[in-house]
């Protein structure tokens, strides 16, 4: 049983959270159905690994963890950009997908982790 | 799964109370209890005391906001007052969903604590406390069974 949770994977549900919180307002401003439907089809890629990255909280960490994790914080204001300037529907899908493909290697990172010792 | 836990629940809570008659089960609380208090503490703690922080309620809370926001788009496709109104309902259903597993969360991360509290009161031979804190979790899950009832009686008077 984990003492604690791993903070460089606290910081990445943070990450995720705070992304997901942006697309939720997004959809909440958005005047036209299919620019709502294609945030909301890249808010539940985002919520995929909000549930990924809590099943693996109790992992242990590692450099090569939080090089990644720091990827993802790095890219995460490019994604808020995107975000900013979601009419341009296409250049918002990828900037979601650059972001998650960062996240994914952080996740497959952690999954080869062990489970941090009691 | 709720029905599982409550069955649990109710079986720790027969132990525990059946071992406050038996001093060599004292013994044993008494040997076990920090590791058993960790681990429930921990438990309590990945379960969270709300759905903000990181823990299991924010990430359930989460995944309802997603589909309350799934409905953004059919919203503003819908041509009508009633396609609108559909909608609508729809959203605040999840609404009533997402407060009603939020609160079934909120009462097992409370009665995980309280478990903890009964074993250390069992260890410290104090029964009063045993007692108070097995009438809490009752009465946890006699919230959560209430609950689960009166959302399920609401959907169904929905439909």
């Amino acid at each position: 049983m984990a003492t604690s949770q791993n903070q460089t994977l606290v910081t990445l549900y943070k990450s995720l959270c705070a992304q997901q919180d942006a697309l939720s307002s997004a959809i909440q401003k958005a005047t036209d159905a299919n620019v709502a439907d294609a945030i909301s089809t890249e808010n539940y890629e985002v919520m995929h690994r909000i549930v990924l990255v809590q099943n693996l909280l109790f992992q242990a960490d590692s450099p090569e963890l939080q090089a990644s994790v720091k990827a993802v914080k790095d890219a995460s204001g490019q994604l808020e950009s995107a975000i900013a300037n979601i009419q341009r529907v296409t250049d918002f899908i990828n900037g979601v997908s650059s972001y998650l493909e960062l996240v994914d290697k952080a996740i497959d990172l952690a999954k080869t982790l062990a489970p941090l010792a009691a | 799964m709720a029905a599982g836990l409550a069955t649990a629940f109710t079986e720790v809570a027969h132990l525990i109370l059946e071992a406050k008659a038996q001093a060599t089960a004292r013994k044993v609380a008494l040997a076990t209890d920090p590791q058993i208090s960790k681990i429930l503490n921990l438990l309590a703690a990945e379960i969270g005391d709300d759905h903000t922080n990181v823990c299991l309620r924010t990430t359930i809370y989460r995944v309802w906001n997603t589909e309350k926001d799934a409905l953004g788009g059919p919203f503003l496709k819908a041509s009508d007052q009633t396609g609108k109104k559909a909608i609508a309902q729809q959203y605040a259903t999840i609404l009533a969903e997402r407060a009603a597993e939020d609160e079934s969360l909120a009462g097992l991360h409370h009665s995980l604590l309280a478990l903890a509290d009964a074993h250390h009161a069992l260890a410290q031979g104090n029964d009063a406390s045993v007692l108070a804190s097995l009438t809490v979790i009752v009465n946890d899950l006699q919230r959560s069974h209430d609950l689960y009832a009166q959302f399920s009686s609401d959907l169904k008077s929905k439909n």
